[in-house]
Parts: structure tokens; C-alpha cells; sequence
């Protein structure tokens, strides 16, 4: 199936994977883009594929009606829109409840191909190594990977109800030149303070460049084969975090990795959790001590203020020391700068050691991942030097 | 006291709302009496929020209230819209660019001429304090010729465009040249004179497709009139330094783009920096945005009164979109290793 001259809808093309995805299917293969964006507003990501050609398309991907109108005489859709407010109801709606309107809307216009990318972290807790085969048993706290999975079942609805020929991606971590997680953040974090490594960076990342999981994408698009299909899609190497964070930490010209164990992660984090509290502690308490009808009910219960004295004692002889590892090496026991750590609702993908095969999407779809770590970073990293996030080499 | 000149606010977008209508209340000069725009409840709502008396989606009621109009609509409107308003009388200050093709400027400055109204172009960098501090430090010759000049232009926030007009090539006129870097070229206009039109060597990010030219990134080098040679780097995706650095005979000046701040670094033999905020007489107030574009409505009303001639006429305007013209006409491409085709095998 060629995709030479064709029309193609593209969601989340004012993103990361989207934006390149646009860059490359109106420059290599000359096709007619149609990116749906949410509103009118001009942004870095809607300049970039407007610059490609790509028609912008305004709507709300909840929208049954204005999805069909935006598919309407497309061959292809390709779905990289998922929601990243970080409000969990809001983000639901858009991942699951938009997947499921995106895909009934493609398949209501019989399109040729629907290409939906997902990602490995709904795996969840996995073996050392895994392919599509593996059954999850334990997920992540996380919303994401949930919304991800439910998305991954209205594609697959989809195909049931309709017959569209449905693939879906499972991405490892995609990193690259306009990457917001992969790339953005860990130059922001390593210049703003010292990054932890959970599991001192033993975990496997499953890295792969931006233009490898592009690559699958097309040769997705194109695929013959009947029935949906479900692939895995990571770099070639195998990479660890430690690796991966280094590559960063060597870009930035800082020394700001930090080994941490998860159990001394988790010491961290209720360390600074207490002196979170100890230093809300007492403007809340003060307020309340202002508060009239406060002061009247505690001045006839003797306990109150005799607690607040204790309190008072106690306060002038535990000052918090936010942010310093319990076994970080010595020389950053002295460095105040502060540490960060991912949300521990993650801990367990980063501390994850399991290898994602991709066999079978060498296999189904003729898969070849062109960028090792080292090939991904140096490009990354001249693109971080024109975007003014590092200094020059 | 004279009563202010009144004022026909013609498009309701983001510019209105956060650059214009804000920047009105700071000056007696001009004042805006009714809100047009072809969306009824939006040009409602702007009225309601800054306290206008009338609003209308008739661009004819711009007469009815006003003798004079700022014009912040899409640029491919702004001839027609431009042209429509001088003929009913109005004096015109035009947002940037004047327009998009040269005929549609020859139009609007014909029929400025020909009605004897004021056309203002909004250049609005030209009221910096940095500005004319550097003019005048380049004039003077304070640290000898100006002999170099690097500008740095760039800025990845969001800005709530109410129409997907910069999205479109044939609504915009093109990309971040046309539509940021026209203030980048006026300003060097103000200090070094226009560029001499073969010395121009532009790149970009996008060339023309079915699509027209809509570069999000691009760099211009060029050498002036007045012989000084420079490159400009242009983003609407990044965040850049944003200042002019300006190589003299005897010393380094830095001025940012956005700020009242000047460096002066002494070469070699005498390294010294001096660092400092250029206040005006009778001004504390640090100028910002919204300060720039209050003056530059006083200079719009100024000319009105006869008192002076408008700091960016039709002319000058004009000018910015000839260099710009002849750029689109010579694009060359940016080297970004990052934006190489996709090796893709022949499916399995």
C-alpha cells in the first residue's frame, strides 16, 4: 500500500511524534496532511506542521460529528493524541473518550489504515525480557498506562464493530529533538538540580529515536496483512536508564546524577514530605490561631495551648534537611542543589528491568531501527544546541 | 484641553484585546469609541471588558464613531479594510505589516495620499528607549562607525490568536519574517538604513510548496545602506536571546529587544563592562510593552494634530515589505541535521 500522494488525518500533530510524523509524510511521501488541533492558537507545534503544509484543522476530538468531518476523504489516520493536562477526569476524556471517537469516525469513513500509538508502560510490572504476548497481571499506579490501555480496547472495538484495519504501536521511551518528557525534561531537570537515578539507573528505558518509531509508523500505514495488529517498537540497543540520563548529563556539561536504591527513594520522598508539612505547619497554625471563634473554643481546652508550646520547643531543634540522599556520594552530601525524583507513581517503570522484544515488529511490519543511543543522542544534541538548551560542544 | 481624537478599534483578536485596548488607558491623546469586528458577540465582549461605548460588525460605523482607525486584522485583509476606511475619511495607523504585496501597499499609501489622511504603520520597536538611545549613539558615532550587528529574534510561547490567520500562507504572507521579523527589519531600517537588496542572504526552514512559504526559523544577512553588515536569526519555535549586539569601532553594545537595559563591553586593552536601565527625563517607570505601544498611539495622534509626521509612514512600511519580498523570492535552505529524511525498508 503506498502512501505516495494520499490524504492522511493526523491527531496530536502539534506534538512531539506527531510533528515529526507530518514533517515526513508531506516532504517524503508529498501526502495531503489534515492536523487537528483544539484551538486556534499559534503555538511552536501548529507553526512547525503548518510550515509542512499540514491543513489545521480546529475541533474537539470528543466530537463524533466534527471527527467524521475531519476524516471525511482521508486514507490514512493517524492517532498520536493522547490527554497530558495532568488532570486525571480531563485526560481520561480525551485518551480513552477520544480514541473511541476518533476511531468510529475513521471507521464510519472506511479509511484505509488506522495507526494508534500506546505505550510499553501498560505492560506494567513484566519478566526480564517480553513481547506483545505477555499478559499484564500488575499495572502501574499511574492513570496513564490505564487510559492507554482502555484507548488500546476502543481501537480494537473498533475493528470488531466496523472491520477497520487497526495497528497499534506500543512505544518504548521516544526521545528526540522537540521531545517534552524524554528530552525537554531531563535537560531542564539536570540544569535545575540533581536528578535521581532510581534503582541507580539499573532499569531498562527501551529508548528509541524519534525517527525509528516514525519509521514503524509508516510501514504501519502500509501493512497488508489482515486483522489488527499490536507491535513493539523500541531502538536497537538495548539502553539503560543510567545510560540514558548520562547521554543527557554529558550534553548539559553538569555532574548532577545521583545512584539512588528504591528503598532510599522512598526515604527521600517522606523525608521531604515531613518537611513539606513542617513548613506549612505553622502559617496554618498561625492562621488558625487568629481565627476568633478558633481562639474561643481553644481557650477552654488547656491541651491546645499546651501543645502549641511543645510544638514550639520541638520546631527550634529538627531543622529539615530537604533534599540530601541518605547514601548520595559525599561530595553531593554538600550540594544543595535540589534533588529530583519522578513521581513515584513511576518507580516502578523506571526501576522496571524488562527488555521489550521487537521481533515480531521486525517481522509483521519489516522493522528496522536505524538509531542506536549514541546515533539518537548526537543528533539530539545538536538540535538542543540550536534550540538554546545547552551551550555549545 | 482639546478632547481626545476618537478612535475606531477594527478587529478584535489577541492583539486588541492585550496589546491596544490595555495600552489606551494611559494616554489623554486618543480614545477608543467603538470596537468592529466580524464577530458581533467578540467585538461585544472587548467592549463590555474595556469600557467602550459602541460596537458594531460594519466596518461603515467606523466613521459614525471615530476619525480614526487602528487596523488589527489578518494581513491579507489589511488592503482592502485599510483602503475602505481611508475613503470614509479616517486617519489609519496599520498594524505591521503594512501588507502583504507590494501593489496592496501602493494602494494604501495612494489613497492616504490622495484623502491627505495619516497612515501609521505599528513598528512599535521604534519607541524603545534602547532604540533611540542606539540611534543616537550610532549618529554621534560615541565609540566610532558602527560596524557590524548581530540580532537575535526569538520567542516558543502561545499566543492566543482568536483566527488561525499565522497558520495559513496565503492569510499571513508567510512566516516568522512577515509576521515577527518585519519588526527586526524596522528597527535595523531606524539605525543603519534599509539592507542594499543583493547583498540579502536568506534561509529558512520551510520553502514554497502547494502551500505557500510559512518558515518557522530562519537567519538574513545583510549589509545596509549606511554599510554596515549583519545577520538577523529569526524563530517563532524557540526561545532566543533577544537583543542586538552592535560591534563598534571602540566598544560592544548589547541592548535587548524587550528592555531597557544596555551593555557596553571596551575591547581588548581596556576590558571593561558597564551594565545599566535607560530612564527617560521625568519617567521612572520601566518601559514595557504596553508603554512602547501607549507612545507610539501618542505619536499616531500627534500626526493627526499636524505636530509631526508619524514615525513609520506608509513609505517606510513599504520598504520592510520590499526587503522581506525580495527574500521570499531567494529562499534558501537552514542546514537542520534533525529534519533529514526517514530511512523507511520496504514493508515486511
Amino acid at each position: 500500500m503506498t502512501l505516495h500522494g494520499k490524504t492522511a488525518f493526523v491527531t496530536g500533530g502539534t506534538g512531539f511524534i506527531g510533528g515529526r510524523l507530518i514533517e515526513v509524510l508531506t516532504a517524503q511521501y508529498g501526502m495531503r496532511v489534515r492536523a487537528l488541533v483544539r484551538n486556534n492558537h499559534a503555538t511552536p507545534g501548529s507553526y512547525r506542521i503548518a510550515g509542512c503544509g499540514a491543513e489545521i484543522f480546529q475541533g474537539d476530538i470528543c466530537d463524533p460529528q466534527r471527527m467524521k468531518q475531519g476524516i471525511a476523504g482521508c486514507d490514512f489516520v493517524f492517532h498520536c493524541a493522547f490527554g497530558n493536562s495532568g488532570d486525571t477526569k480531563r485526560d481520561q476524556l480525551t485518551t480513552v473518550g477520544g480514541t473511541q471517537t476518533v476511531a468510529g469516525a475513521a471507521g464510519a469513513n472506511s479509511v484505509q489504515h488506522f495507526v494508534n500509538l500506546s505505550t510499553m508502560v501498560v505492560f506494567g510490572d513484566a519478566p526480564e525480557t517480553a513481547d506483545e504476548s505477555f499478559i499484564p497481571n500488575k499495572l502501574w499506579k499511574w492513570p496513564y498506562p490505564h487510559q492507554k490501555r482502555e484507548a488500546e480496547a476502543a481501537v480494537a472495538a473498533e475493528y470488531v464493530r466496523s472491520g477497520l484495519p487497526v495497528t497499534t504501536l506500543r512505544l518504548g521511551t521516544v526521545y528526540g529533538p522537540w521531545g517534552a518528557a524524554f528530552t525537554y525534561g531531563p535537560l531542564a531537570a539536570l540544569k535545575r538540580g540533581r536528578v535521581v537515578l532510581v534503582e541507580n539507573g539499573a532499569g531498562i528505558s527501551n529508548a528509541v529515536y524519534v525517527d525509528d518509531v516514525v519509521q514503524a509508523i509508516v510501514l504501519a500505514a502500509r501493512r497488508k496483512g489482515p486483522g489488527p495488529e499490536l507491535c513493539l517498537i523500541r531502538g536497537p540497543d538495548q539502553v539503560t536508564w543510567r545510560q540514558f540520563y548520562e547521554a543527557y548529563e554529558t550534553m548539559a556539561g553538569t555532574d548532577s546524577l545521583v545512584d539512588m536504591t528504591l528503598d532510599e527513594v522512598r526515604a527521600d520522598a517522606r523525608r521531604n514530605a515531613r518537611a513539606a508539612l513542617r513548613d506549612a505547619l505553622p502559617g496554618a497554625l498561625g492562621a488558625l490561631k487568629r481565627d476568633p471563634e478558633f481562639k474561643k473554643i481553644a481557650s477552654q481546652l488547656p491541651f491546645v495551648s499546651e501543645g502549641w508550646k511543645a510544638y514550639r520547643r520541638r520546631r527550634g531543634v529538627s531543622p529539615s534537611v530537604m533534599g540530601v540522599a541518605a547514601r548520595a556520594p559525599a561530595e553531593a552530601q554538600t550540594d544543595m542543589r535540589p534533588l529530583i525524583a519522578v513521581p513515584e507513581m513511576m518507580w516502578g517503570a523506571y526501576a522496571s528491568r524488562t527488555e521489550f522484544r521487537i521481533d515480531h515488529a521486525r517481522e509483521v511490519l519489516g522493522y528496522q531501527p536505524m538509531f542506536d543511543l549514541a546515533r539518537g543522542m548526537a543528533i539530539t544534541r545538536a538540535w538542543a544546541e540550536w534550540a538554546g538548551l545547552i551551550g555549545p560542544a | 484641553m482639546t478632547s481626545p481624537i476618537r478612535l475606531a478599534i477594527i478587529g478584535c483578536g489577541a492583539m486588541s484585546e492585550l496589546g491596544h485596548l490595555p495600552a489606551l488607558r494611559n494616554t489623554d491623546a486618543i480614545a477608543a469609541t467603538v470596537l468592529i469586528d466580524t464577530d458581533g458577540a467578540r467585538a461585544s465582549a472587548l467592549a463590555a471588558k474595556f469600557g467602550i461605548a459602541h460596537h458594531s460588525t460594519d466596518l461603515a460605523d467606523a466613521a459614525r464613531y471615530a476619525e480614526a482607525a487602528c487596523v488589527v486584522v489578518p494581513h491579507h485583509v489589511h488592503a482592502d479594510v485599510a483602503t475602505r476606511l481611508i475613503d470614509a475619511g479616517l486617519h489609519i495607523l496599520i498594524e505591521k505589516p503594512l501588507a502583504i504585496r507590494l501593489e496592496d501597499c501602493d494602494a494604501i499609501i495612494a489613497a492616504a495620499e490622495r484623502r491627505r489622511v495619516v497612515l501609521a504603520v505599528a513598528m512599535v520597536r521604534r519607541f524603545a528607549r534602547t532604540t533611540r538611545l542606539l540611534k543616537n549613539l550610532i549618529e554621534q558615532r560615541t565609540f566610532g562607525a558602527a560596524r557590524t550587528f548581530r540580532l537575535v529574534s526569538g520567542v516558543s510561547g502561545t499566543w492566543p490568536t482568536k483566527s488561525a490567520y499565522a497558520l495559513d500562507a496565503a492569510q499571513s504572507g508567510g512566516g516568522v519574517l512577515m509576521v515577527n521579523g518585519v519588526h527586526d527589519l524596522d528597527l535595523l531600517a531606524a539605525l543603519f538604513d534599509h539592507p542594499v537588496p543583493e547583498s540579502l542572504v536568506f534561509c529558512a526552514d520551510a520553502d514554497f510548496g502547494r502551500h505557500g512559504l510559512l518558515e518557522s526559523d530562519a537567519t538574513l544577512r545583510m549589509t545596509t545602506l549606511s554599510g554596515t553588515t549583519g545577520e538577523v536569526e529569526l524563530s517563532r519555535t524557540r526561545d532566543l536571546a533577544n537583543g542586538l549586539t552592535i560591534e563598534f569601532e571602540r566598544a560592544h553594545v548589547h541592548a535587548p529587544l524587550f528592555g531597557d537595559e544596555l551593555t557596553v563591553t571596551l575591547p581588548e586593552g581596556a576590558p571593561m563592562r558597564w551594565s545599566g536601565r535607560i530612564d527617560e527625563p521625568g519617567s521612572t517607570n520601566r518601559q514595557d510593552f504596553n508603554a512602547m505601544l501607549t507612545t507610539q498611539l501618542d505619536d499616531f495622534a500627534a500626526a493627526i494634530s499636524g505636530k509631526k509626521r508619524p514615525e513609520v509612514d506608509g513609505r517606510e512600511g513599504r520598504r520592510v515589505i520590499e526587503t522581506v519580498t525580495r527574500c521570499y523570492a531567494d529562499v534558501r535552505p537552514l542546514d537542520l541535521p534533525w529534519r533529514q529524511p526517514v530511512a523507511v525498508p520496504e514493508a515486511a
